[in-house]
């Protein structure tokens, strides 16, 4: 479009909105007019869009996830509509800085971390790819916490992303759901077989928001469908009369709580019921929605799979199986068989996590009483199966039980999915290769050729082109615009590694954005980063596994270095964390404390003199990693290995060029076939090596503790006084479930184990980042062969081997 | 109450976890039996414990989940059989043996239920080790080789001489007869092809070259028929094969190509027209037909003299002997030139005996001393058509495979079940839990020893068993001369074949090959089985020999552990695994499409014991390499992905 063009929508649409002109509106009032402008003209290719599909009978894949992490909205698509610099050119003809705009928008926080934001990406590379995709998912009121730091600790503050309107988004009240909770069934044999009568059960509604996803310079926009929770009565009128204002609100808030909250993700709190609640209300209207629009188009739903495949991303959405086959047999008539063939030709899974406490299973009491009906069909579906595997493993029901969907009181999701689902997949191929062989080893024996492995994907959209504009443009220079569509192009910036001129740019633009995110830090939360130092940056969820802890006592031993006058000259370092903890996960925010107390004792000690620093970037957010990632050295991917199933962190980084330190561990393996051993820094204990650690139970870190004085005196400084805490004991739990456990074995997630091998290899990236012209050609070598890492690649995996998709031609 | 109970008692007599150790034991030795229960309907658990003569109850100590029990194995030798009993709120159920499947777990039972088999057996039992060792080829002598025509001629004379009538085909090719001759009511086997003991002497070279390291000779003594089963004179080679001398050469030139030599003994009966019996008169010598001052008087039973005798299945020309009688003891077995000794002497290395059901256990004992005095490493093979741990004759429990008896049989209920397999009759599933319960019910050093026959001169040959897929005994001998096996009934029986070829070369025990099958021989029930051997598919003799060079080459799979992994209905997998590492998988796809399956090398109740299954985990295989071809799989943690060919063998060595 033309810059007068827009130039003119925007005043236009102040005018409107707001009844205001460009002199008077608000920042706030600009960004919205803006963003209406933008609309525009994606509602008018979606509707185009959406004919077209359905005009080529195409199939569809729903994508069910309970969190889409989707980040800011505006620029991403600009860039992928190809207006970014024309509307940025508007502006400032107007005088706004786009800058300033872009930072209105709330960031849609609907997710935790790594699963949410593949979601994410995904929607955006199915639009790109011009392949049909609803995502669907719950419209939580509030997302995750906005998480302040105050006093070294970590506070949670509710994130009401929509309080002040949500552009992207419209509502669909014309088509609405109802959804059954509690009550009982009756199963009454009539002429007609069976009949299934639910009674006395509670209606919520479900109203569904959706919200375009623009592809890049491509057709076909995805939907993003977001279900928001309405009481069936929204004010109990017998209550009101009486003069009983908060019992006729009750019923409103109770139901509307469902879509309230976004559970954070806590892989020790035990099936709460209105976890459970939401997940049934995003399945049952997801499905509802999905029969409802096939019968509309379609007339018969005995042609479903023809016209739509489900996605379930982790088991959250699991639901949606049974409440597929409650609808199809007891509201479409369908038999058992019948509605049993269409479901598992219908639904796939995607296992997210291999840890076993992490895989989710409800109390059967709670569940048979919230949802009988689900209850019922869950329980033939168990029947059936174990007699299945009875085939496969007769008489041997200690493996059977295992296996089965019911066992022990509990309803396993898990389980579920992998007895109906057509095909079950891992997001890295050592995660594959670890749901094969442990995690449902009994199931791939028996059906192997449900199990594929499909490795995560970014999209280079948003973590190139949006989050780092300056390398954008250089690499477009360089060797064209090809690469935002065709990930296979990236690797065309390989031989420019030897082109010290374009070496020269490259180390530029990461200084700048270096210098970007020392202003962003500085702004929001006054912290001084410097931008010559080398900038180390470990941002991801806080989870034991993950091991922030083995990176904050590494900084500790830095620190002794120092004083002791051990430490090698070298660069300045700035240690970045950024993290999020669940608000129930203690030990996790006992490490968000240490970490910010070792801050405070390394930062204001003199004798350090900025030779290093350690700053935590709070609220983690997609917004903050695009400011963040860019900026970044070194990439700090040190989980143990066999317990990250992907990530996508590292991938990002990657794609930024900042250098892994890392593991043997999830995409980390992926990411060092394509780089080699000169690109990377790999280090610590092996899958393999665990395994037989494990096998022989014989890991006594007391014992390293006593030989490593490095890790000794580190370790000493949790207990010794010197970093300031809260509580007294803080910091002593961690020191002694390093080396005593709690209550179990000590040091799961081998700390100690890879400490010295850890150290080693840091010392070894200081080394490499002295040799500029080294450290400068890995790092575009690390861009280059990120392409791989493209969700484009993903989803095209997905489709060739999963979804059989067409595009819209 | 069933319906709980089915899911919550488990016992797998084939994992040490529920039996320690697995298989069969020595007397004297211990067993822990263990039951794992997770119900609170059962109140205490009992072993029911029983052999043909008594049956013993005792409970079960608990401890958790868990009843056990040690039991310590009476000194003497024979079968046990136990089931569970469960004790639960004024009721009884049991828990036994499952009927059929790939697995050893029971079932829970309200009434008595089938039981467990535990085999107790001789602890000093040894087999000859050159004969686990081995490949067995079996040879009909008349139908071998021709023999050169004097020696034929001599003997035939000779046997003209005595009134006998053999006919001697013009040429090697032609038919087998079948039909009686002219004014006879049935066929007497008497015509004849030539073939010599010098003949099969000549074929040496070819037989090594299959890796043959011993031969089975059908009867070679004399006798008026051409099976010769009808023995005439135990101490005498049958002229129309040559001479003693001749026999003597054969065994030591056999020597030089590291063969050995063994015979057919039949000692359960006699020819009626014998030195012993004598019934035609053509003996100087008064058999037992011309009355009582015949020295053979006593051998046998008459009913009703001369013309009623004791019979082998009624056979009038077959009288049966009283193997009881000390003269026929002294003679045949335990005298100091017995025939069993005259014919070790002359260098066979031992002897298969015929019809082992009709020979007491005491006389088989008698005749495995004579054979061990003359031989510590000679082979006493028996020919029995069922289990031979639990096989009954007579009402009584045999004793063949407990140590005091043979060193191995005829394993026919093998060669039945591979056929069974490769015709769809049986599933792979099936096939594994048959071949578990044999490696679970054989002493390791008899099952390390079963001859692994695919075919033999009483069954129909192995190629047309496969190729017409029709059980041979619903035919007459009219049709069975008649039918004539299509080309492509051929050429799908010639790719089972080598299915099958695969198969019992990776199985524990000696493979046998009844002549001619390694050239693709077709051939019903006798006599169509004992065509003169011609040659056929050089491709397929060549199969064999790879398989008998495998063999060689990896001593796992003569004498490594086994276990028999279910896999898929289609598929029959067998890993062969030895302590010093070297591991091989034998995987045999019947079906005519590709299958992909998964093999879990460490599933338990395989047939490994505790420690074998350490020792594998231990090892950590990586690759999986195809020997006969250059298929190759990973394995990750225990675990091969394989693609498998329709219709394919594969034996895969694990690194």
């Amino acid at each position: 479009m033309d810059i007068e063009k827009i130039k003119e929508n925007i005043t236009t649409k102040l005018k409107r909105l707001f009844g205001c002109t460009m002199e008077n509106a608000s920042l706030d009032q600009i960004y919205k007019a803006v963003g209406m402008c933008v609309r525009d003209e994606i509602m008018d290719k979606w509707v185009d869009a959406r004919a077209a599909a359905d005009e080529q009978g195409l199939k569809y894949l729903y994508y069910l996830s309970a969190e889409f992490l989707m980040g800011r909205a505006l620029s991403n698509n600009m860039i992928n509509l190809g207006e970014y610099q024309a509307y940025q050119q508007a502006l400032a003809e107007l005088g706004i800085d786009m800058g300033e705009i872009e930072e209105q928008e709330s960031d849609a926080g609907l997710g935790n971390g790594g699963l949410g934001r593949l979601a994410a990406c995904f929607m955006d590379s199915l639009a790109t790819m011009d392949l049909p995709a609803v995502g669907c998912g719950i419209r939580y009121e509030f997302g995750l916490f906005r998480q302040r730091i105050l006093d070294g600790e970590q506070v949670e503050v509710p994130d009401n992303w929509i309080e002040k309107g949500y552009v992207w988004e419209i509502e669909r009240t014309d088509e609405r759901y109802e959804v059954h909770f509690d009550g009982e069934i009756e199963e009454l044999w009539t002429e007609q077989g069976l009949k299934i009568i639910y009674k006395n059960y509670h209606t919520v509604y479900a109203v569904p928001y959706d919200m375009p996803i623009v592809g890049y310079k491509s057709q076909m926009l995805s939907t993003l469908r977001l279900w928001s929770a309405r009481a069936a009565s929204r004010l109990d009128l017998s209550y009101f009369n009486r003069g009983e204002y908060v019992h006729a609100m009750a019923e409103k808030e109770l139901s509307e709580l469902i879509s309230k909250v976004l559970y954070p993700e806590n892989n020790h709190e035990q099936g709460k019921q209105l976890r459970l609640k939401q997940f049934y209300f995003l399945a049952s209207a997801t499905v509802q929605s999905i029969l409802h629009n096939h019968k509309e188009k379609y007339g018969d739903l005995h042609t479903l799979p023809e016209h739509v495949v489900i996605q379930i991303n982790d088991t959250h959405p699991t639901l949606a199986i049974p409440e597929m086959m409650r609808l199809l047999m007891d509201e479409n008539g369908f038999g058992w068989d019948e509605a049993w063939d269409i479901v598992s030709r219908i639904f796939n899974y995607t296992n997210h996590t291999i840890m076993k406490e992490a895989l989710e299973s409800w109390s059967e009491p709670m569940f048979k009483s919230l949802l009988p009906r689900i209850y019922r069909i869950i329980q033939v579906i168990n029947e059936k199966f174990c007699a299945q595997m009875w085939q496969v493993y007769p008489g041997d029901w200690e493996r059977i039980s295992e296996m089965s969907i019911i066992a022990y009181d509990e309803i396993r999701m898990a389980n579920l999915c992998v007895a109906v689902c057509n095909r079950v997949n891992g997001v890295s191929q050592l995660h594959s290769n670890i749901l094969k062989t442990r995690t449902f080893r009994n199931y791939y024996v028996a059906m192997p050729d449900k199990f594929l492995g499909i490795t995560n994907g970014i999209t280079q959209r948003r973590w190139l082109a949006c989050a780092n504009p300056q390398l954008s443009r250089l690499l477009c220079q360089t060797i064209g615009e090809g690469w935002l569509q065709d990930y296979n192009q990236l690797d065309n910036l390989l031989p420019y590694s030897e082109d010290a001129g374009f070496r020269e740019d490259f180390a530029r633009i990461k200084h700048e954005n270096k210098q970007r995110l020392a202003r962003f830090l500085y702004a929001t939360q006054g912290e001084v980063l410097d931008p010559y130092s080398i900038i180390d940056v470990q941002a991801k969820r806080l989870h034991e596994y993950k091991r922030q802890l083995l990176k904050v006592i590494h900084i500790l031993s830095l620190y002794n270095r120092i004083i002791n006058g051990d430490m090698p000259d070298g660069p300045p370092v700035s240690f970045l964390f950024a993290a999020k903890a669940a608000p129930g996960y203690t030990k996790a925010k006992n490490i968000i404390r240490l970490i910010n107390s070792v801050a405070e004792l390394i930062n204001r000690d003199a004798r350090i003199n900025g030779r290093i620093k350690v700053i935590f970037l709070e609220n983690y957010s997609v917004s903050a990693a695009e400011k963040l990632i860019p900026a970044a050295n070194i990439s700090e991917q040190i989980s143990t290995a066999g317990r990250e199933a992907s990530g996508t962190g590292n991938m990002k980084f990657m794609l930024n060029g900042a250098l892994t330190l890392g593991t043997m561990d999830g995409a980390n393996v992926e990411i060092y076939q394509r780089v080699g051993a000169e690109n990377m820094f790999i280090f610590g204990a092996q899958v393999e090596e665990l395994d037989r650690i494990e096998l022989f139970n014989n890991y006594r870190p007391g014992e390293i503790f006593e030989k490593n004085a490095l890790l000794r005196d580190a370790l000493s400084m949790l207990i010794n006084g010197q970093l300031r805490s809260t509580s007294s004991n803080q910091f002593s739990e961690i020191y002694q479930s390093l080396l005593f456990g709690d209550y179990d074995r000590p040091d799961k997630y081998y700390v100690l184990y890879d400490f010295d091998s850890y150290d080693k290899c840091f010392f070894t990236v200081l080394n490499a980042y002295e040799q500029q012209d080294a450290w400068q050609r890995s790092a575009i070598v690390n861009t280059a062969k990120a392409g791989y890492f493209s969700s484009d690649r993903t989803i095209e995996e997905y489709n060739r081997h999963i979804w059989h998709l067409r595009p819209l031609a | 109450m069933l319906s709980e109970l089915k899911r919550s008692v488990l016992h797998n007599c084939a994992s040490d976890t529920y039996r320690s150790p697995i298989g069969a034991v020595p007397a004297g030795s211990e067993v822990l039996l263990r039951v794992r229960v997770r119900s609170s309907q059962v109140l205490s658990v009992s072993l029911v414990l029983f052999n043909d003569k008594e049956l013993r109850e005792v409970s079960m100590a608990a401890e958790g989940d868990w009843y056990a029990i040690t039991v310590t194995l009476p000194d003497t030798v024979g079968v046990l059989w136990y089931y569970f009993r469960l004790h639960c709120y004024g009721e009884v159920w049991h828990y036994g043996a499952a009927a059929e499947g790939c697995s050893l777990f029971g079932e829970v039972y309200h009434d008595r239920p089938p039981a467990f088999q535990l085999t107790v057996y001789t602890p000093s039992l040894q087999t000859p080790q050159w004969f686990r060792d081995s490949v067995l080829y079996q040879i009909f002598p008349d139908r071998f080789a021709p023999g050169h025509p004097d020696t034929v001629a001599r003997g035939l004379a000779y046997h003209q001489a005595l009134g006998r009538q053999p006919r001697l085909h013009q040429q090697w090719s032609e038919q087998v007869e079948y039909l009686p001759q002219p004014g006879e009511r049935y066929y007497s086997p008497n015509d004849f092809f030539g073939g010599t003991l010098d003949s099969i002497r000549q074929r040496l070279p070819y037989l090594h070259s299959l890796g043959v390291g011993v031969i089975y000779l059908n009867p070679i003594f004399e006798a008026d028929s051409n099976h010769r089963y009808n023995t005439a004179d135990y101490l005498r080679i049958d002229p129309i094969l040559g001479t003693e001398a001749d026999f003597c050469r054969l065994c030591a030139e056999a020597r030089r190509y590291e063969i050995r030599i063994i015979l057919d003994g039949v000692f359960s009966h006699t020819g009626s027209d014998s030195v012993y019996f004598n019934k035609e008169g053509r003996y100087p010598q008064p058999g037992a037909y011309q009355g009582q001052h015949s020295p053979y008087w006593n051998w046998y039973e008459f009913y009703d003299f001369p013309e009623r005798y004791n019979c082998w299945w009624g056979f009038a020309s077959l009288p049966a002997v009283r193997k009881e009688e000390p003269s026929w003891q002294d003679f045949v077995i335990t005298g100091a030139h017995s025939v069993i000794r005259h014919w070790l002497r002359c260098g066979a290395s031992g002897f298969r005996l015929d019809v082992a059901d009709e020979i007491p256990d005491d006389v088989l004992c008698l005749i495995r001393q004579v054979v061990k005095e003359e031989q510590p490493d000679g082979l006493v093979l028996g020919e029995v058509w069922e289990d031979a741990t639990s096989k009954h004759s007579y009402g009584v429990p045999r004793q063949y495979a407990l140590g005091e008896s043979l060193d191995s049989v005829m394993n026919y209920p093998l060669r039945n079940a591979v056929v069974d397999f490769l015709t769809g009759r049986m599933d792979g599933r099936q096939l594994t839990g048959f071949l578990l319960r044999q490696r679970l019910n054989y002493p390791a050093p008899i099952y390390y020893a079963l001859m692994n026959l695919l075919s033999s001169h009483d069954i129909e040959r192995i190629r047309t068993a496969l190729s017409v897929r029709l059980d041979a005994r619903e035919l007459s001998c009219e049709q069975q001369a008649y039918f004539r096996v299509h080309p492509e009934q051929d050429a799908r029986g010639q790719l089972l074949q080598r299915l099958a070829v695969a198969l019992v070369y990776s199985l524990p025990g000696v493979p046998a090959i009844y002549y001619g099958d390694e050239q693709g021989m077709q051939g019903f029930l006798d006599p169509f089985n004992r065509a003169p051997f011609v040659e056929g598919e050089t491709a397929l003799v060549e199969e064999y020999q790879l398989w008998a060079q495998l063999r060689k080459q990896y001593p796992a799979l003569r004498s490594g552990a086994a276990a028999f992994l279910p896999v898929h209905g289609d598929v029959c997998c067998v890993l062969r695994f030895d302590t010093q590492g070297e591991a091989l998988l034998s995987v045999v796809n019947r079906s005519r499409f590709s299958v992909r399956c998964v093999v879990d090398l460490y599933y338990e109740g395989a047939g490994l014991t505790a420690a074998e299954y350490t020792a594998l985990r231990d090892r950590s295989y990586t690759k999986a390499a195809c020997l006969l071809n250059t298929y190759q799989a990973d394995i990750q943690d225990g675990l091969l992905l394989l693609e498998l060919p329709a219709q394919s063998a594969s034996l895969l060595l694990l690194s």
